[in-house]
């Protein structure tokens, strides 16, 4: 009998659960331990920060589930792992406190043959003065936050309707943050909000981003063929800025938010600010704060852990200048160079280094943005992973059976534009590979035969069968498996 | 145009804007011409798919 213990069930860790209970047979044990008990199916949190849809279209019980396909439930957060074993335990094992309600605090210990990390990203609102709910400004990084920021939003749009005039910021809260593409939507969504209400002309908006440039989106952009040329994903994302009347401040940083008044420096050297009346700004990202011990007690955090608190897998950690970047410092198997049976999947990987070409102000601030990895990208892996351990248990051995090289990973996005059957949009597009590859694709560093992005209606409809169709997944309904991530 | 309404173009001028594509209105009306996007619609889900397909686990090269 071997446990397989998965730490956070997110779209990475769900999918391993679910893949590795339908892999294994019933003598083996999947654990999964997470702190919240519902899976969030991140993406719409979009369509909440705009009031189109509740949490509860986007949010459903993850213990009903498991408890239907026979996974184990713990709603804890992991805070510490014995890879070899403790005075205490002999065999590896996860602490982790609950955080179910009536046990808060509680230490449970969970021992592991195997152990998934896909813990996500901690949300690191600290990184700036003034930044995060808890201060002045909103998020839609989880359903919570996009439902206050959603309230927000119709109470200043009321105010408009009686004829005020608001100013709506939307964008990275610092120079390292990721996940442009979020912000891309959510500016999007909030601007065409705007248009319904018949209130657009009293709100001037404003997109603020660490990207060098805008479509970046923190993998260096990507060139589509269109019209006998092939354009940068610049061309592509200004354009939809200008056409809805969008300003933008890009290579910028956010230096501290004060209410109603928003301070950076760009690239440049240059100081301003920006006034609002709302304002959604993404947080920086890093990794949970878990700690790692040896048999004896001794801390190997950093053995397991980079020091931003992602954890380290397969790739090369080489410390080499950006000339120097190979498709191949990326990870295949996830699997952690110092322990065989631990592997880190979705946000929880370290990645080697940036995607997009590494900045920093003539003050020595960094202002680029940090590797995205999407849900394609995370359900790929999680898949990966436990096809990969299910081999393992069944043939004994500690080598990974299947690989997913991040490096030979494409990546679609739809990026919702407007919601709305009739009239709505968005942005579809594919890159492959999601790291430029410029040894095989010299000119442009992606196959442009599967790289390409377009406007329209047919992208709105996408993003909206694309909902129901992973949360039916995610809900482990009949036929579930045939849905690739 | 009034006077007014003159000195608004002025102003955007210079702007980062008024060096942008932006599209034009057929290009606007097949964004939400139903027969056209229907088209669009599975020519974007072939391409999704077998860029999915490309992207998926593969026995290990170890």
């Amino acid at each position: 009998m071997a446990r397989v213990v998965i730490l956070g069930a997110g779209i990475s860790g769900h999918t391993a659960a679910t893949i590795l209970r339908r892999s294994l047979s019933k003598e083996h044990e999947v654990v999964v331990v997470t702190p919240k008990e519902y899976w969030n199916w991140i993406p719409s949190n979009i369509w909440v920060g705009v009031g189109l849809m509740k949490r509860e279209d986007v949010c459903f019980s993850l213990k009903k589930i498991y408890d239907k396909i026979g996974v184990h439930f713990h709603q804890a957060k992991a805070v510490a792992i014995y890879p070899e074993g403790s005075s205490e335990l002999s065999k590896p094992h996860v602490v982790a406190e609950s955080t179910t309600p009536g046990s808060e605090g509680q230490t449970i210990k969970v021992e592991y043959d195997f152990l998934i990390n896909a813990t996500g990203p901690k949300l690191n609102f600290a990184a700036t003065e003034g930044l995060g709910p808890d201060k002045y400004t909103y998020s839609v990084c989880t359903a919570s936050h996009a439902t206050e920021a959603s309230n927000k939003l119709h109470e200043i749009i009321q105010e408009m309707k009686q004829g005020k005039k608001k100013k709506i910021i939307v964008g990275s809260g610092h120079g390292l943050c990721t996940c442009q593409g979020a912000a891309f939507e959510y500016v999007f969504n909030v601007e065409y909000e705007l248009r319904r209400h018949k209130v657009r002309d009293l709100a001037e908006i404003t997109f603020i981003t660490n990207e060098y440039e805008l479509g970046d989106f923190g993998i260096g952009g990507a060139h589509f063929k269109r019209g006998g040329y092939y354009i940068h994903s610049k061309v592509f994302a200004e354009s939809l800025y200008a056409e809805r009347g969008i300003h933008w401040v890009k290579r910028a940083h956010v230096q501290k938010v004060e209410p109603n008044k928003v301070y950076f420096e760009t690239l440049n050297g240059d100081e301003s600010s920006l006034e609002y009346d709302f304002a959604m700004l993404l947080p920086p990202f890093k990794g949970h704060e878990i700690s790692a011990y040896d048999k004896n007690g001794g801390d190997i955090t950093l053995k397991l852990f980079a020091p931003n608190g992602f954890m380290k897998v397969d790739c090369d950690y080489s410390n080499k200048p950006f000339e120097e970047w190979d498709v191949n410092d990326w990870p295949k198997t996830y699997q952690s160079p110092e322990y065989k049976n631990i592997f880190a999947i979705g946000i929880a990987f370290a990645p080697p280094h940036f995607i997009s070409k590494p900045m920093k102000s003539k003050k020595g601030t960094p202002i680029t943005p940090t590797p995205p990895r999407t849900g394609m990208p995370s359900g790929i892996m999680g898949r990966t992973v436990a096809m990969s351990i299910a081999e393992m248990i069944k043939q004994g051995t500690d080598r990974p059976a299947y690989e997913s090289p991040f490096a030979e990973m494409g990546v679609a996005c739809v990026a919702s534009a407007g919601a709305s059957l009739l009239n709505g949009s968005a942005a579809s597009m594919t890159m492959y590979p999601v790291v430029p590859n410029f040894k095989k694709y010299p000119r442009h560093g992606r196959n442009i035969s599967y790289t390409f992005g377009e406007l329209g209606l047919a992208g709105h409809w996408i993003k909206r069968i694309l909902h129901h169709m992973f949360i039916y997944k995610a809900q482990c309904k009949p036929g579930w498996f045939l849905i690739p991530e | 145009m009034t006077e007014e309404d003159k000195n608004l173009y002025v102003q955007d001028a210079y702007q980062p804007e008024y060096y942008s594509l932006t599209p034009t209105k057929m290009v606007r009306f097949f964004r939400v011409f139903w027969p056209w996007q229907i088209l669009r619609f599975i020519f974007i889900n072939i391409k999704m798919v077998k860029m999915i397909g490309k992207s998926h686990a593969k026995k290990t090269s170890l």
